[in-house]
């Protein structure tokens, strides 16, 4: 034996027993110490395990005690198991392949208090959600101001139509003074009635006389006639004009009311309006929820995606972690280096315990040709009537992945839950009963999702302070405050649409019909209060002018009753005249015989 | 306690011839230069141990090439990346990737199949260069070496004393 060391395989054997021993007593902390490093740094935060238990025929593993901690609440884990145990395939994992028929998890429960912190150095990534920038809820501008302010700023159209009519009056007052002045007056009739008399003297001075008396009468009875129709001419024309005064004065009224609710419109409407409430309220913790519900995906993309590439035909995967690339060749029968067939999971909630399977999860849908798809439901649960979640995460063509989502919630009791919008105020919900349902696909980078909640049976009460408007003595918020407080149902609605990078929450729910009543009912209120106290600063304002008016008015009346006097007069002139100068017939007593 | 390091000492070094040497020695880089946990290492461990190899010579090298396979792993992925993705060797690589003994060497990982070819090329004409350079060192250099005061203080311990009583024992040097 001159080439061999015959003791030398004695040490080799011992070696490998030696290796072999060590290898079963420390794999189970080797394999733990690997789950928690890779763990944290997919996840980005502390990844804990209580125990892990690597087992040989068959080749299997249990994990106990599995935390994994909620990067953006360190203090909170995300999920936390009891028990996780699968075994696995021999033949395949010579193979190197870790192909797992049925994964068991049980008491799952999902943010669980931690006693220490699980942070860990972020890794560069998709920033962490903000804590949702609170905008402020801008309240438009609304003050009342005082009723004499507003008509020392505002003109009343109203006044200038009281000044209007007055001009207008006083300058026809004149016109007809001077109109009236050369109209016949009580000097014609008393005229007439001296040449009436002077016709019934002339009797005896034959038949000349007779001829020449009923000459003249006639043409008295003509001039009669004539300055009766000037007289009836005249007083329909000032019939005309103080009638249309008259319509004139009575559209004061309806004007004055016009300023009056043209001031309060203008005064009792508050600027700028109230819009993009409920995007206010629940737009900070949607956009919370979704960024959230993004990180997780980005933290979870390797597992149901590899990062690989090909050289000359070849696929060249880079591991997660280590040195150099492994080339894959074709594979006969294909199947990928890791696949959970099943892993059946037992959620315990507060409300009580949700079971559901994952299937197919694997980095290599494309080799294994089918997609991740997920089924969680319960019925008749604590506070909960039914939950259901399923979805599906088809990477089977890398090029064009399509991951899709939907939730429904039934009967959820809600209890204390805090809706804060408003700097330093918000309004908490005491108790409702929530459906809630949410649709959400991703395609590729394209996110479009739909989230509908619908509260019923509400109480909601304000929380915190509101913020103060100057003027009305917070009367605003006092009524937003009043309009939450008595809702008693309520649908909100978020579409999410965009991209992974650059998404957007639309938000729409009552309250924006909610805050708009409360808004106008604020305005209304205000405006009733309002109209009585500016209705009676105007009418005062009015009143002077009016009187000027009315007695202008009265002139013009007092004309018409003038005319009319006269018309009076002289139709009894005429009627005089018509009857001659001795009672009907001729002058000198002549009866003509027909 | 001196008497089981001296013990080892003689047996560690016992097989000092050239070639014996420089063999341990290129094992010593196939082991070195490839990723320590490969399977393969349990084979050369075990031709290290069976044939009359020099084991401190194996030892020493392990820990000089593991050293320098840092630097040099760059070259033996671009190597082995270059290998594993030539079109001629498609065919066969295909074969031994479906094929379960192959699977557990890990022979498509990049690093690994640029070191161990790399090391295998280099195989006789590394023996040769080693084998050479020992036998000139020990022409020249070691007689000058044994003249140092390191060595003789050295050879003045007791645990040399011992050592060569050991080597007498077994035939050795």
């Amino acid at each position: 034996m001159r080439y061999i060391r015959l003791w030398g395989l004695v040490v080799f054997a011992v070696a490998v027993v030696v290796l072999a021993g060590a290898w079963f007593l420390l794999v189970d902390g080797a394999v733990r110490c690997m789950i928690e490093r890779t763990g944290t740094r997919i996840v980005g935060a502390r990844v804990e395990l209580d125990g892990a238990d690597v087992r040989l025929f068959p080749a299997g593993l249990t994990l106990t005690g599995l935390k994994v901690t909620n990067p953006e609440e360190p203090m909170r884990n995300a999920f936390e198991a009891s028990r996780i145990s699968f075994a696995v395939n021999g033949p395949d994992l010579l193979r190197r392949k870790v192909i797992v028929d049925e994964l068991t998890a049980e008491g799952v429960m999902l943010n669980t208090a931690r006693k220490s912190s699980g942070a860990v150095k972020r890794a560069a990534g998709r920033a962490a959600p903000g804590k949702g920038k609170k905008k402020a809820l801008e309240l438009p501008a609304f003050r009342v101001p005082d009723v004499q302010e507003i008509l020392r700023t505002e003109k009343l159209a109203v006044l200038d139509h009281v000044a209007g009519l007055r001009n207008g009056m006083e300058r026809d007052k004149a016109e007809w003074d001077n109109r009236l002045k050369a109209l016949p007056d009580r000097a014609k009739i008393d005229g007439y009635k001296k040449r009436l008399e002077g016709l019934k003297g002339a009797g005896g001075g034959g038949i000349g006389a007779l001829l020449g008396g009923a000459t003249e009468l006639v043409s008295l009875q003509k001039d009669i006639e004539k300055d009766l129709k000037s007289l009836k001419e005249a007083g329909g024309d000032l019939d005309k004009v103080i009638k249309s005064y008259e319509r004139s004065v009575k559209d004061v009224a309806s004007m004055q009311h016009k300023d009056v609710e043209r001031i309060l419109e203008k005064y009792t409407t508050p600027a700028g309006g109230l819009s993009g409430v409920s995007g206010l309220f629940f737009g900070p913790q949607a956009a919370r929820w979704t960024e959230a519900g993004l990180q997780w995906y980005e933290r979870l993309a390797p597992v149901v995606e590899r990062v690989r590439s090909r050289k000359k035909g070849a696929e060249v995967v880079k591991p997660v972690r280590g040195k150099g690339v492994y080339v894959r060749y074709e594979e006969s029968p294909p199947m990928p280096d890791l696949l959970i067939k099943k892993a059946v999971v037992g959620l315990k909630l507060a409300a009580g315990p949700v079971n559901g399977q994952i299937l197919n999860i694997t980095p290599d849908q494309a080799t294994l040709a089918r997609p991740l798809s997920f089924d969680f439901g319960a019925k008749g649960l604590k506070g909960l009537e039914s939950l259901s979640l399923t979805g599906s995460l088809d990477h089977v063509r890398p090029a064009s992945p399509v991951d899709t989502g939907r939730l429904k919630v039934a009967g959820l009791k809600l209890k204390d839950f805090r809706v804060d919008a408003l700097e330093g105020a918000g309004f908490v919900v005491d108790d409702a009963l929530l459906d809630l349902s949410a649709d959400v696909t991703l395609k590729g980078k394209g996110l479009a999702g739909v989230v509908k909640a619908e509260l019923g049976s509400m109480k909601v009460s304000m929380a915190g302070g509101g913020p103060e408007l100057g003027g009305t003595g917070g009367m605003l918020a006092g009524a937003l405050k009043g309009a939450v407080s008595g809702m008693r149902e309520l649908s909100v609605k978020a579409e999410i649409t965009g991209t992974l990078d650059d998404y957007d929450v639309k938000i729409s729910s009552d309250l924006d019909r909610i805050m708009d009543s409360a808004v106008k009912g604020v305005a209304k209120e205000a405006a009733d209060k309002l109209r009585g106290e500016l209705s009676a600063a105007v009418s005062g304002a009015v009143k002077g002018p009016m009187a000027g008016l009315g007695g202008d008015l009265e002139g013009l009346g007092a004309m018409r009753e003038q005319v009319e006097g006269l018309v009076g007069e002289f139709g009894l002139m005429r009627g005089d005249a018509g009857k001659g100068t001795n009672g009907g017939g001729l002058p000198g007593g002549i009866k003509l015989p027909f | 306690m001196l008497r089981s390091i001296a013990k080892l000492l003689r047996v560690l070094n016992s097989e000092a011839e050239p070639v014996q040497v420089s063999l341990a020695l290129w094992l010593a880089m196939v082991s070195g230069l490839t990723p320590i946990l490969s399977p393969h290492n349990l084979l050369v461990l075990l031709l290290a141990l069976v044939l009359r190899v020099n084991l401190s010579a194996f030892i020493l090298g392990l820990m000089v090439f593991s050293a320098l396979a840092y630097a040099l792993d760059p070259l033996f992925h671009l190597f082995g990346q270059m290998v594993l993705t030539a079109d001629p060797l498609n065919g066969l690589f295909t074969a031994m990737y479906n094929t379960t003994f192959f699977r557990l060497l890990d022979f498509n990982n990049s690093i690994l199949m640029g070191s161990l070819l790399l090391s295998l090329l280099a195989a006789v004409p590394f023996i040769i260069v080693v084998n050479a350079l020992i036998r000139r060192y020990r022409a020249s250099v070691l007689a000058w070496v044994e003249r140092t005061h390191v060595m003789k203080v050295f050879k003045a311990s007791k645990l040399y004393r011992l050592y060569r009583a050991y080597g007498e024992i077994g035939g050795g040097p």
